[in-house]
């Protein structure tokens, strides 16, 4: 049976590249004297290759390379669309559930929970501090290790500690002069005495004796400064969220200011606003409130956002002690000591640790995507959100996830651009050069039409045109289209002059006498000859079309998010501010494409090494 | 000589002839109307609106059918009008000069330097190969081969600008008073840091091409004659192996040519740098084609003419190559 000529070349093909990685396979010994002469040229190649340390290191760490990215964004998942607006520029780092052990013997009396860390005051006094650190926030000021503090709170990214004085102590991020007592503020304060403390998403609180609460920070969207005149001197208890703080007065009636036109206020029932029910707790989430009466009995309200309205299971029947809230989960704890979590379990900060489960617990805390629970018998357990390993960019989102994602998108797009200029380049190539005359001369002028454009301004010109209404894969599709189709013409140039050179060899000329077709004898005869070439080939640009790929998307031009690629996770480093304080967002991405680049490289040079014939002269 | 320059620019014109129409047709299918960018914002009317975007159209000479449409542009482009630019409202040609200037200024020094350096390096660690010298530069164009081109840049930023604060992180100069030392003093430092990172980045090709060719032309049997001869191996570096290791060297500076007047736009971005790459960017993102337009076209017949004295320096260096 006749074979099909083409399907036999890519046999070929497939079997050459085959061959060119597998490595450790067993080798036949042969006498030293017949070695060379029993070797074919594609084993030479393979036998020199392996030999090459360097470049055999590159080809391990390359596969490495491929085996993690690919494997890592297969297991871990990513939602594109999926934000932390508060989790932003987070450092590198975990441990933010690490809650030191000196905690367990001195007991604890509250922990309130930052962005990335927090904040303990523990039964001696003391202050204790874990996490990551964010805008020197976990330096306690000294000063205060002498005062007799009563409340620690933690807002965002600052910390504020309240004495038995009424003295107000506040450090960490400034921004918005949240970690200062502002002067007039502090005037009142001689004549009240603060009573409470509270402290939210760049803002701080004070209630004073007088059952007034005070408010400085970032108010100026939020309109956080101004308390209800029906509230103020009156408060007994205010919670805070991202925009909104929650008040309760002393009869039991709940108010709300900041933002208007939540769900907080929208949804609010009328029993709980006018207080036929009579809360005496209230905590709030980023849009969803709850409160116990004295019965210990639940009232949630707000946004459904992520199941938080539905409460768990038992809970209803339990008689509640102490409800506790985090960014976008509840805790409480019960009258028998037995804890209930709720919520968004992104970080699984409420799933509940089953070491827990058994345990009576007396005091719950949770903040932000942080959970921290202590037992009867003064144990401390936390859990949630342990921290970005690699840190978090500027939507929150995990670096190394991101990395992970965008290194697949990279590569892939790399090595299909890398696909498409080969199939071309091997194509043209084969064509112009085999046929030669007019064919020749014409693809020839075509290949010199589309080299004469600089690379990185075409790429640049194309893409921005052909962006307007695609969908976010053709995207994709599209810039590996675009680096394939204008590479291609250099690799055809390559190929048409090998070809020309093998073509005057004598087993072209024997081929030819025996009568074998042309389209035959380029596939059969010429191509296996200069398939090594053109695999050097590919391997180097490969190299260039990750580059190409990273600045291209640098530029914004390339790969355009929300999909991740390492060009485009670079973007953010067009601001200064970004190079200067988040040295994680621009460094990680970029050493990523280096190595990449780098161990393609090496296997490149090794290969070419390897084919160089003068490498096998000893 | 003139034989040959003449029939290889005949051979140019079909080409350019059919880059000018790809060009064309690419710029006449995209999307988006400049001209109703054109309208000022304040005119309300639908009827006034109406009205001067006739006008407009009238003008540009739009409404004509496509062939005579390029017609007119091939004419006003090779009589050096290249239209006007639709988002800064000026010639394209006055748009163009001062970032053209910008960027030969720096391109200028970055091919001296690079060629300064690498023509010696190369040939060093071609010499003396698998020395220490020879490890290093390999390991350093490997490596700078490897690297973005925007991270050299972002680190040097990130050390030099931010961390040392010895020179400035981007942008021209303009504290201009006259004097001459300050206002080269003021060039050199905004130039500095674009420098050295396209320097870097042309370092890693060009030392590993200097390198091959010198080892290609080191193992022939010239040299081999050239040191029995008892020669001085200056002589024979020098005058023999490196005359003849020079045709790939005049590849590369033809190359660099292209690069010169071509800008570098990711550079440029970086370093806020108002050159020909970074006025491309901007154009695309206004979508000011006729801009965009002139300077592909700029490109290309750029590159052709790189070309044509990569020839000519062909023949310049090896008399066995003939101008035909």
């Amino acid at each position: 049976m006749k074979e099909n000529p083409i399907l036999k070349a890519l046999k070929s093909f497939g079997k050459t590249l085959a061959s060119l990685f597998t490595f450790g396979k067993k080798e036949v010994p042969v006498f030293n004297l017949s070695e060379e002469a029993v070797l074919s040229p594609t084993r030479v190649i393979i036998k020199n290759f392996k030999r090459n340390k360097l470049a055999m290191f590159g080809l391990v760490w390359f596969v490495l390379m491929i085996v993690f990215v690919f494997g890592g964004s297969a297991l871990f998942p990513i939602d594109l669309y999926e934000t932390e607006p508060v989790l932003r520029n987070t450092q590198p780092g975990t441990g933010y559930t690490n809650v030191p052990s000196e905690l367990n013997s001195v007991g604890v009396e509250t922990i309130s929970t930052g962005i990335t860390y927090s904040v303990a005051l523990g039964g001696n006094g003391k202050v204790y501090t874990w996490g990551v650190d964010v805008n020197d926030v976990l330096s306690v000021p000294k000063t205060i290790a002498a005062e007799n503090l009563t409340k620690i709170v933690s807002g965002d990214r600052h910390v504020v500690a309240l004495t038995a004085g009424g003295k107000v102590y506040a450090w960490g991020n400034n921004n918005f002069n949240q970690a200062e007592v502002p002067y007039e503020i502090s005037n009142v304060l001689q004549l009240e005495t603060a009573v409470d403390i509270l402290a939210g998403d760049q803002f701080t609180g004070i209630l004073t004796n007088k059952g007034k609460l005070y408010v400085w920070g970032s108010t100026l969207a939020t309109r956080l400064d101004i308390v209800p005149k029906e509230f103020q001197g009156n408060i007994k208890k205010a919670v805070a969220s991202s925009f909104n703080i929650l008040l309760l007065d002393n009869n039991g009636k709940v108010g709300i200011m900041g933002q208007s036109g939540t769900p907080l206020e929208t949804a609010m029932p009328d029993y709980i606003k006018d207080g036929s029910v009579q809360l005496v707790d209230i905590t709030v989430t980023l849009r969803t409130a709850a409160g116990i009466d004295k019965d210990g009995k639940l009232y949630v309200w707000g946004e459904n956002f992520n199941e938080l309205l539905q409460l768990p299971e038992g809970i209803e029947n339990a008689k509640i002690t102490q409800v506790t809230a985090g960014r976008a989960h509840f805790m409480a704890v019960d009258s028998n000591g037995k804890l209930y979590a709720w919520g968004s379990n992104k970080y699984n900060q409420a799933t509940i640790p089953s070491e827990l489960e058994n345990e009576k617990v007396t005091y719950a805390s949770a903040g932000f995507y942080q959970s921290y629970a202590v037992t009867e018998s003064g144990k401390v357990y936390g859990w949630g959100n342990n921290g970005f390993l690699l840190g978090s960019d500027e939507f929150g989102r995990d670096l190394a996830l991101r990395l992970l994602h965008g290194g697949r998108v990279s590569m892939t797009v790399g090595a299909v651009a890398v696909l498409i200029s080969t199939i071309i380049g091997l194509l043209i190539g084969l064509i112009s050069g085999f046929y030669g005359k007019w064919v020749d001369n014409l693809l020839m002028r075509f290949a010199e039409v589309i080299s004469s454009f600089p690379f990185l301004p075409l790429a640049i010109t194309l893409s921005s045109f052909l962006q307007g209404y695609l969908t976010q894969t053709q995207k994709l599709m599209m810039i590996m289209m675009i680096l394939g189709v204008i590479s291609w013409p250099g690799l055809a140039r390559l190929i048409r002059g090998q070809i020309l050179a093998e073509r005057e060899k004598d087993f072209v000329l024997a081929a030819r006498a025996l009568g074998i077709k042309s389209n035959t004898i380029i596939l059969r005869h010429i191509l296996p000859n200069i398939i090594n070439i053109v695999i050097v080939s590919m391997t180097l640009s490969y190299a260039g079309s990750l580059l190409t790929e990273a600045g291209l998307s640098f530029l914004g031009f390339g790969v355009v998010p929300p999909s991740p690629s390492w060009g485009n996770m670079l973007n953010g480093a067009q601001q200064s501010d970004v190079i200067q304080l988040y040295w994680w967002r621009w460094i990680l991405p970029a050493v990523c494409v280096l190595i990449a680049a780098l161990s393609v490289n090496i296997v490149g040079d090794g290969l070419r090494d390897a084919m160089d014939p003068k490498a096998n002269e000893k | 000589m003139f034989k040959f320059l003449f029939k290889r620019f005949m051979s140019l014109i079909p080409v350019i002839f059919i880059i000018s129409v790809m060009l064309f047709g690419l710029f006449k299918s995209m999307p988006g109307d400049p001209v109703k960018l054109m309208i000022p914002a304040g005119i309300k009317s639908e009827v006034q609106r109406q009205m001067i975007y006739d006008q407009k159209v009238q003008q540009l000479g739009l409404d004509k059918s496509l062939p005579e449409q390029y017609v007119r542009w091939i004419i006003n482009t090779a009589s050096g009008d290249f239209g006007t630019s639709t988002s800064f409202n000026k010639p394209v040609v006055d748009v163009i000069s001062t970032p053209l200037q910008n960027s030969i200024k720096l391109n200028v020094f970055v091919v001296i330097l690079s060629f300064l350096i690498s023509i010696p390096v190369g040939i060093k660690s071609a010499v003396k190969r698998h020395s220490l010298f020879d490890s290093f530069w390999q390991v350093f164009s490997l490596v700078g081969l490897s690297m973005p081109v925007f991270f050299i840049g972002l680190l040097l930023i990130f050390i030099l600008a931010i961390n040392l604060r010895l020179l400035p992180a981007g942008g021209m100069p303009f504290r201009f008073n006259g004097n001459f030392i300050n206002d080269t003093l003021q060039w050199a430092k905004y130039m500095a840091l674009p420098i050295i990172t396209l320097t870097i980045g042309n370092l890693a090709g060009t030392i590993r091409y200097v390198r091959n060719a010198m080892i290609e032309v080191i193992s022939k049997d010239f040299i081999r004659t050239a040191r029995s001869k008892g020669l001085s191996e200056k002589v024979i570096i020098y005058s023999h192996a490196f005359r003849n290791a020079l045709i790939p060297v005049v590849t590369l500076v033809a190359g660099s040519l292209v690069g010169l007047f071509g800008g570098a736009a990711i550079t440029e971005t970086i370093f806020a740098w108002n050159g020909i790459g970074y006025v491309l960017i901007q154009a695309l993102n206004s979508r000011d084609y006729m801009v965009v337009l002139t300077m592909n076209l700029f490109y290309a017949v750029l590159s052709l003419t790189a070309n044509i004295l990569m020839d000519i320096g062909y023949a310049l260096v090896d008399p066995r190559i003939k101008l035909k």
